[in-house]
């Protein structure tokens, strides 16, 4: 029964992962653009979330529509001022150009926050649990898992059924064609970076719910996030999603095995995964 | 007598240090069908891209509908309807034909009352195979549904110029006589078009009026049905001779 | 009858004045390195040490990223490689220190050859995450075996067994070897007949297939050089250090180290590499004590230089003064 406990938490942890993954998976796989500092942006919108609870005694619910749209807007001038003079060409500059500017937010927050872990209150909803027979879930990992499905199936729809999503996905297949199509590549893309940095907004507050945080943790989360893009295969949404649930079941196993395990057991099923199928999960090549 | 939807004047441009254009003058008229011919690396691709705003001007004005394109973003021309079909059709792969379409769709401009305007309808009756092929991926179609396709796509902008660059190019006989036959319908809605093409009769039976290129310059222009063969021949290949 | 045809007479020449000057002086500083502990203060020669590794480590990684096309943000698996097979060869296993560093190059060495089967199937930003991935499984699974001490680490006490001029002599003559190894072997590989092959790649990879360079073979070699260059500076490193953590030998910092000083030197250069090395030794030394705002103003720098100025200092010299150090160029020059 334990290891049907590990697999259930598992997947509420991947709930968590997915919302990091996602973006990335928009980004990474949808428009091959590597944003190293992707981690530090969930790391620095949490701990604005929590300056901003702790001075104005903000709920979990205000702190998300307060932080969406600052990620966003974070998104939107990162992809105008750095990613955009950098696409097109190899992807080398931008992966330098963000792990450099990954390297000066960490130590920005260092600067304002301190190495402290922090965290956010989520009062009741903390400890409130639901149960299912012998099996019992925390509410608001349910409630971070149910976040996490809807933004996984709202992306989707929304890169195949909406103008922006075909703009965004004609602008990554052939950039010149989609211009001469009428498609204003660099606003589409910085659209979809506003809307990957936009989804840590929420990320991060339950990120900040859940655990804890420290300014040093984002190189942790991007490489979650991108272990779960490549465990379900790139380019999927759906894909990336799963990837999350794998990774979170698997780390969950491993610290049930042993404690130090936990996080190594994920990356060697990521290494696995990319040994056996490199093309990742979902796809179908 | 309308004045033209597009011109050039004394049009320089070119890549790098290497000067690929020296003074062209051009245009077209509402309607028209011009059509662009000259040897392999005469510049006329480059032309057509220096039209479209994706090349920058050295020297000279290009106006469409009476403004200049000068640092106009070439979407945004797009947007008011100067379209292109670019060379080697530059699908997006990975999409479906009907998802390729909507993206200009999406953003083409809206059409006066007078003119009919490009559905996807009326482009699934001039290109019954699209129809057909439209839940499909667009790099499983052949060559010439491909090509379809790509000046399909084009043609949702609701061009009124549209700038083909080498349609015909790898395409079976057949399947050119096919497209071609299409072009009046497209000119029918006042669209003036613009043709790059290799093969010199089928532009001279296409077009009202051609341009000959040579090493970046026009060196001959007039009514496709005044010109003889022996004229473009010798614009063609740089043979100098008085004309008229 | 045709007249003969007459080639002009010319010499092939890959030595510039500046490139002699250069090479004469790289060769002075490799010999006089081993001779400081006899006219030098301590704290010189730890300075002489950590520069040696540095550039090495440096050297390495422009390898790689500046000619092979393979981005890693993960050396530190093959630091910390080196480390550990150095601390358990000498510590545990009782083999003398000094040539404990040189067996310990086996380590990342054998390591780098699965790594590289794996990581192959990731292309260009997907490669480089991917090598971190496998830099960060190894430093949890160090900290998970208890031989090795775990998360606790280990010390070198086998090290006071020697005298403190004894240890000086011995890291010194290792630090010149690595510098001889890594530069030196960078140097000679580029002027080798793989050299115009890795400078095709680094210039066009496709082009270079085309023109028959086995680019995925010669790409797997560079990527285990790298790992044993890579590994022996960690071992020289951390025997300097005399502890190694999992934590200290397998920090992305190193990775972060790797990148500021490559591209602010110059990327796919010699030379660049160890401009970079200077600038970051001697700027770590004067505004190192700004903790976090020097590290800042270090990650804006490295952004800005990959937005503006990817070719580095060393571009930006050349564009003063043609004075290659370490030409790898053949010039033909007609003969009078």
């Amino acid at each position: 029964m334990q290891w049907v406990d590990a697999v259930v938490q598992g997947v509420l942890l991947g709930g968590l992962y997915a919302q990091y993954a996602i973006g990335m998976a928009l980004m990474f796989g949808v428009m091959r653009i590597v944003n190293i500092a992707h981690g530090d942006f969930i790391i620095l919108l949490g701990l604005i979330g929590i300056s901003i609870a702790t001075a104005w005694g903000l709920g979990s619910a205000g702190l998300i529509l307060l932080l969406v749209p600052l990620g966003a807007l974070i998104g939107w001038l990162l992809q105008h001022s750095v990613l955009n003079k950098v696409i097109g060409t190899d992807p080398i500059p931008s992966l330098i150009a963000t792990f450099g500017l990954s390297i000066a937010l960490q130590n920005f927050m260092l600067q304002i926050w301190s190495a402290d872990t922090r965290s956010l209150s989520g009062g009741t909803l903390s400890v409130a649990s639901v149960s299912l027979g012998p099996i019992h879930a925390g509410v608001l990992p349910v409630i971070v898992l149910a976040c996490a499905v809807l933004l996984t199936g709202g992306l989707d729809l929304v890169l195949r059924y909406t103008a922006f999503g075909r703009g965004l996905r004609a602008s990554a297949a052939d950039h010149n064609a989609a211009t001469l199509s009428g498609v204003n590549t660099k606003e589409v893309y910085a659209l979809a970076t506003a809307i990957a940095v936009g989804i840590l907004g929420m990320a991060a507050v339950f990120q900040a719910m859940r655990t804890t945080i420290a300014p040093p943790d984002g190189g942790a989360q991007l490489i979650y996030a991108f272990e779960a893009v490549i465990i379900g295969g790139m380019g999927s949404i759906w894909g990336a999603f799963t990837g999350s649930m794998i990774l979170g079941v698997a780390q969950v196993v491993g610290f049930r095995i042993d404690p130090g395990w936990g996080i190594l057991l994920g990356h060697i099923v990521f290494l696995i995964v990319l040994a056996a199928r490199p093309q990742g999960l979902m796809s179908r090549g | 007598m309308t004045g033209p939807i597009l011109s050039a004047r004394g049009v320089c441009a070119g890549y790098g240090d290497f000067q690929a254009l020296f003074s062209v003058d051009f245009n077209v008229a509402p309607g028209e069908v011009v059509a662009l011919i000259g040897a392999n690396g005469a510049g006329k691709s480059t032309f057509l891209k220096t039209l479209a705003g994706l090349l920058p001007l050295r020297s000279g004005t290009v106006e469409f509908d009476g403004r200049s394109i000068a640092g106009i973003p070439t979407y945004r021309l797009v947007g008011h309807g100067l379209a292109m079909v670019p060379e080697g059709r530059r699908l997006f792969d990975g999409m479906s034909v009907e998802d390729n379409l909507r993206v200009a769709l999406d953003r083409a401009r809206s059409v006066p009352e007078d003119t009919p305007e490009w559905t996807l309808d009326r482009l699934y009756a001039l290109f019954p195979i699209l129809k057909e092929k439209r839940g499909h991926l667009v790099q499983s179609l052949s060559g010439g549904q491909q090509q379809m396709a790509a000046i399909g796509r084009a043609l949702m902008s609701q061009p009124r110029v549209l700038l083909c660059d080498e349609i015909s190019l790898g395409l079976a006989p057949k399947v050119i006589r096919e497209i071609y036959d299409l072009l009046p319908e497209i000119r029918q809605s006042g669209t003036a078009l613009v043709l790059v093409e290799q093969d010199v009769s089928l532009a001279q039976k296409a077009a009202d009026r051609l341009y000959c290129m040579l090493e970046g310059q026009i060196t001959l222009t007039g009514r496709s049905s005044d010109i003889s063969r022996e004229e473009i021949a010798a614009a063609y290949f740089g043979v100098h001779r008085a004309v008229g | 009858m045709e007249a003969p045809v007459t080639h002009p007479s010319v010499t092939v020449q890959r030595q510039t004045t500046s490139s002699k000057a250069a090479l004469t002086l790289a060769a002075l500083i490799v010999l006089t390195i081993p001779t400081m502990p006899f006219w030098a203060s301590g704290g010189y020669i730890r300075w002489a040490v950590e520069l040696s590794c540095l550039i090495a480590i440096a050297q390495m990684w422009n390898l790689l990223a500046g000619y092979a096309g393979l981005l890693s943000v993960g050396q530190q698996a093959f630091i910390g490689a080196g480390g550990y097979a150095l601390f358990v060869l000498a510590g545990k296993l009782g083999v003398n220190p000094f040539a404990a560093v040189i067996l310990s190059v086996g380590l990342p060495f054998v390591l780098a050859i699965p790594f590289y089967l794996l990581l192959k199937r990731l292309d260009g930003p997907y490669f480089a995450i991917g090598t971190w991935v496998v830099a960060e499984a190894l430093r949890l699974l160090t900290s998970n075996i208890s031989y090795v001490n775990g998360g606790g680490g280990l010390s070198l006490r086998v090290m006071a067994e020697y005298s403190q001029h004894q240890r000086a002599i011995g890291i010194t003559i290792l630090s010149a070897v690595l510098l001889l190894l890594t530069v030196g072997g960078t140097y000679w590989l580029l002027r080798s007949r793989h050299g115009l092959a890795l400078t095709a790649m680094r210039d066009d990879p496709v082009a270079a297939e085309s023109q028959g360079v086995n680019v995925a073979r010669l790409r797997f070699l560079i990527y285990i050089a790298a790992a044993a260059g890579t590994g022996l500076a960690g071992a020289v490193y951390y025997m300097a250090q005399l502890r190694i953590t999992p934590e200290s030998g397998f920090d992305p910092y190193w990775a972060s180290i790797c990148i500021f000083v490559v591209m602010v030197g110059g990327i796919g250069r010699i030379e660049g590499a160890i401009i970079g090395a200077l600038v970051y030794f001697f700027a770590t030394r004067f505004f190192g004590q700004y903790g976090a705002t020097y590290l800042i103003v270090l990650g804006l720098l490295t952004m800005f230089m990959a937005l503006y100025a990817p070719g580095g200092i060393w571009s930006l010299l050349t564009k003063i003064r043609d004075w290659p150090w370490f030409p790898t160029a053949r010039l033909l020059v007609r003969n009078r």
